[in-house]
């Protein structure tokens, strides 16, 4: 079993602890709650063989860091993401402001995990009314971001498909240092 | 571990837990395992990340304070969550205890319930972000209708009583071509000109569809229908108006569209019906060569065309024959009886009108003129074209371009003109019943196709095209025609030319019984000569009449069969006429010789 710290990061209110809590309680509250500090959670995953063979019936046990939003507490937040393997920037589609920030999330995780991995979360799909296709495309495009998902934390549209390609590219990044 | 740390750790109302080099418990306080997020893992010989996962990544900072490089780690605010108990924060310090060795070094992990201050910034916090979340729904609420007004495709614009505009969405921006920024604050007569803006409108009031001019910014005028209605009201009085447009262009060109394919489906109909199997012209004498070469020559230009000749002679062949040669052959060629068209819808089935230009015209119609864009029209029966609309075929002739009935806005067109008449363009302009600069735009290039009386010589080659032709259509198998039939038949006068050749042959076929065409199956009437006789004076008309008989009854004047006999006469009476009308027996027959 594979062991990995992950953070979760966004804007406040995008709704990171939603997304944890559907995908390790597969349970979802409307009240809004504030995380303040750090909250860890852990769920063990077991991947399914993809076709690179790398993440052949492999178990991994995440370590998910559920960050308090925005950019207040900076400082101490580098401690809280230091050692991480990964990390979740999510944004709100039916807020661009907190897309805008995306970016700015992805530098602050990479400044202290220069080689962590990076996915996407475009949350609260559900709410959204146009399509979200070029917004996936632009991030998919942005370098370093491993891949860029839809995600409803309210219907629990792509929350697994999001942690897995997390994982996946996690263990890809093992696999890879390990033949080097 | 000395007595003396323990207690000074206790002290400071902490629980601690001792790890060696690997991470894992050496020793810890009896409450250690209460502050652990998996308290059952908690045990001494365990790694300390199985019940403190913020452990889990921090191997290398732990690392450098068991080697004196970093003197303490600090993970603060740590929430746990029970499921048995309130929800408190911790925060983990781990720092170095040097032993008496280097080798007995080991490290100290010390947890402090830190829930106190936690809960106050976490109530602090949450009213702040109470606040931001408050903001944040209220904008995802907005941008949510704003996506809505936006998904709509049709125009939505809303107005204040007095008609500026305070919202408008993106199919009406599309529209107009306006910014959002251009468009709000400004009167919606900015965009609806036509609107006129009434004051006092109460809850009750809602329009029917309207069609308005909507104007763009570039300026182009787009119809749009609108519905209107009162945004709200309090007591009675109107604060705003809703406008939801529908742009109608896409329907009126669909219209149009429809609208022309009936009249090419009518057409084509008019085409198949009139020209099936008659599609070719046959000649081979002097003159039909002559007008065919120019034909030929015509048909590679765009030059207008009239074809005169009398009734029955081929003009309408002939100009499907150019436009078959042209190079509009692949678009169509409209085919118009200026004769069978009723005096008052002359103008609209050549021109179309608009909808509601005049009683009776529902939906707007494409003229024959717009439907030949790009081809011909073939106008058959120039010579009976109202005065009025004469005026206006000029115009398109000379501009190419007109209106519709009841339009505005002029129509360009690129229609080749081909028009045709039996009458006598020239004396129709001397009487006053034809224009003379219509005559002279129209007769550009002017084709004859000469009478079949001015051509004998191709009636047989015609007999023999009408054969095979109408074998097909009567299932008959006429392969010949019998010497004296096709000598009568050279002999007539035809003054219905080739069309009562063909309709004279016809009738023979349907009439006969075997492989050749027999005279008795001919049945010529000559309409010409007793259209003659008519004008003539009665003398005259007793001369022909007179000539006819004796001509049919091979010169005998008495006998059962005899002239005489035929006409009612007695022998004595029949001559002393002949002389009288100046007719003599000359060799087997007789003339009118003076």
């Amino acid at each position: 079993m594979i062991l990995a710290k992950i953070c979760v990061l966004g804007e406040v209110s995008v709704g990171k602890t939603s997304l944890i809590r559907r995908f390790v309680d597969r349970s979802f509250s409307d009240a809004y709650l504030t995380t303040v500090g750090v909250k860890i959670s852990r769920k063990l995953v077991r991947l399914e063989p993809d076709p690179s063979g790398i993440a052949a019936d492999t178990d991994l046990q995440l370590v998910i860091w559920d960050l308090e939003g925005g950019h207040n507490s900076i400082d101490l937040s580098s401690t809280y993401l230091k050692g991480a393997r990964g990390a979740i920037v999510v944004g709100d589609l039916t807020r661009s402001s907190t897309l805008d920030q995306l970016q700015e999330h992805i530098d602050r995780f990479r400044y202290v995990n220069p080689q962590g991995r990076v996915v996407i979360a475009l949350n609260k799909s559900d709410l959204q009314t146009g399509a979200a296709g070029a917004i996936v495309d632009r991030w998919n495009d942005v370098a370093g971001v491993a891949k860029t998902i839809c995600t409803s934390a309210k219907t629990g549209k792509g929350v697994d498909e999001l942690f897995t390609a997390l994982g996946m590219s996690i263990l890809q990044d093992t696999g890879n240092a390990a033949e080097h | 571990m000395p007595q003396s740390t323990e207690t000074a750790l206790h002290r400071q109302a902490v629980v601690y837990i001792m790890l060696d080099s690997s991470l894992c418990i050496t020793e810890m306080s009896e409450e250690a395992p209460l502050w652990a997020d998996d308290p059952r893992s908690v045990q001494v010989g365990n790694d300390i990340r199985l019940g403190f996962p913020e452990l889990v990544g921090a191997e290398a900072d732990l690392q450098a304070v068991l080697e004196g490089n970093r003197p303490s780690l600090i993970i603060s605010g740590i929430s746990r969550i029970p499921h048995d108990a309130a929800p408190f924060f911790v925060t983990v310090t781990v720092t170095l205890y040097r032993g008496a060795s280097r080798s007995m070094d080991t490290l100290v992990l010390m947890v402090e319930d830190v829930s106190k201050w936690m809960d106050e910034i976490q109530r602090r916090t949450q009213m702040s972000n109470d606040a931001i979340a408050l903001a944040n729904a209220m904008t995802a609420s907005k941008v949510f209708i704003e996506n809505i007004f936006d998904a709509i495709a049709d125009m939505l614009i809303v107005t204040s009583a007095n008609g500026i505009i305070n919202a408008v969405n993106r199919a009406t921006l599309t529209l107009t071509e306006y910014t959002s920024t251009e468009l709000i604050d400004q009167p919606i007569t900015l965009i609806l000109p036509g609107e006129q803006l009434r004051e006092g409108f109460t809850i009750s009031w809602q329009s029917a569809p309207t069609e308005f001019r909507c104007v763009s910014k570039s300026g182009e005028s787009i119809p749009v229908s609108f519905t209107r209605a009162p945004l709200d009201t309090e007591g009675h009085v109107l604060r705003g108006v809703v406008y939801l447009g529908r742009d109608l262009r896409e329907q009126k060109q669909a219209a149009a569209r429809i609208s022309k394919l009936e009249t090419e489906n009518l057409s084509l109909h008019e085409v198949l019906r009139t020209n099936q199997d008659t599609t070719d012209i046959v000649w081979s004498s002097p003159v039909m060569n002559t007008l065919m070469e120019n034909l030929s020559k015509v048909a590679a230009t765009d030059t207008t065309v009239l074809i005169t000749g009398e009734t029955g002679t081929g003009k309408e062949l002939v100009a499907r024959a150019i436009h078959n040669l042209s190079s509009r052959s692949k678009t169509m060629l409209v085919t118009v009886n200026c004769a069978a068209l009723p005096e008052g819808l002359v103008e609209s089935e050549l021109f179309g009108h608009e909808k509601g230009s005049f009683t009776g015209a529902l939906q707007k119609r494409t003229g024959r003129f717009e439907l030949a864009d790009g081809g011909t029209i073939f106008l058959d029966e120039i010579g009976e074209l109202p005065m009025a609309t004469q005026a206006k075929l000029l115009r398109v002739l000379q501009g190419e371009e007109f209106e519709r009935v009841g339009g505005t806005h002029p129509v360009r067109i690129n229609t080749r003109v081909i028009a045709a008449t039996n009458r006598d363009l020239a004396a129709q302009v001397r009487e006053g019943r034809f224009r003379e600069d219509l005559l002279f735009r129209l007769n550009v290039f002017p084709l004859h196709v000469p009478p079949l009386r001015e051509r004998p010589e191709e009636i047989p080659l015609l007999v023999e095209h009408f054969l095979r032709l109408f074998s097909r259509r009567t299932n008959k198998h006429v392969t010949s025609v019998d010497p004296k039939a096709m000598r009568k038949l050279m002999q007539y006068s035809w003054p219905g030319n080739v069309r009562e050749l063909a309709n004279v042959i016809e009738r023979a076929m349907i009439v006969c019984d075997g492989q050749t065409l027999t005279e008795s199956k001919l049945a010529l009437v000559d309409v010409s000569r007793q259209t003659e006789a008519a004008g003539t004076s009665f003398d005259e008309m007793a001369r022909q009449h007179l000539l006819r008989t004796l001509e049919e009854c091979g010169g005998v004047i008495e006998g059962p069969r005899g002239a005489a006999a035929i006409l009612g006469l007695k022998p004595a009476t029949l001559r002393s006429r002949l002389r009288k009308l100046g007719i003599e027996r000359v060799g087997g027959g007789f003339r009118y010789t003076s």
